[in-house]
């Protein structure tokens, strides 16, 4: 499951859908969103995304994380639109027969995901003014 | 020969709009493209960050040549996760 959409994450559907019966770990990392961008307090952020691009990106990093770390299943999921403060903004489940592929393959997604995916992010002051940040 | 530019961000917010379709000569790449956007729009600045580009929803190099009905999108540093 690679998916860039509105509604709010769940990640227990993400788990479930990462077990596998060949697994012996399941690696998650959530992104969430905090209230503070540098100094600056925030109370939520605006995620946009070249939708198709994004998903093509994002299919592209898991197929190369699976084949480098031999990770069994990987599913994905970003939000975009307006995210508060303490909600997920990322989900990324990752199984393996062994816990040190799910890690390292789980970090590689992630990062890569920050480097190579077309999304950006609008921090939403309390005053309701929004800024990019570039 | 007709392409179809888009913006995304900041980069957007700075163009004015969010997809435009843009008569181009043949031949053009995608470097000589972005300065005829920058030129027809001064409020195209690009002064916080390097711009990126891709064509057709891939990354590409800026002396990549388009054909007709491509797809340029123009955008800042990803800032997803």
């Amino acid at each position: 499951m690679i998916r860039i959409q509105e509604e709010p994450l769940d990640v227990e559907e993400l788990i479930r859908s990462t077990r596998n019966a060949e697994a012996g770990a399941i690696v998650t990392f959530q992104g969430t969103v905090r209230k503070h961008s540098g100094s600056m307090e925030v109370t939520s952020l605006i995620y946009e995304s070249y939708k198709e691009m994004a998903l093509n990106a994002i299919h592209a990093i898991v197929d190369e994380a699976m084949v480098r770390y031999g990770v069994l299943d990987v599913n994905v999921v970003h939000r975009i639109g307006l995210v508060n403060i303490k909600e997920d903004s990322v989900a990324i489940s990752v199984s393996s027969a062994h816990r040190r592929e799910a890690f390292e393959a789980c970090e590689y997604i992630i990062d890569s995901i920050k480097k190579k995916v077309p999304i950006w992010k609008k921090d939403v002051k309390p005053d309701g003014e929004a800024e990019w940040r570039d | 020969m007709k392409i179809t530019v888009k913006y995304f961000g900041s980069v957007k917010d700075d163009a004015g709009l969010e997809m435009e379709i843009m008569e181009v000569p043949e031949g053009s790449s995608v470097s000589s493209i972005i300065s005829m956007i920058k030129e027809e729009r001064s409020g195209l600045s690009l002064r916080k960050n390097p711009l990126m580009f891709a064509l057709n929803q891939n990354f590409c190099d800026g002396n990549r040549v388009l054909a007709d009905n491509d797809e340029l999108a123009l955008f800042p540093v990803v800032s997803g996760g």
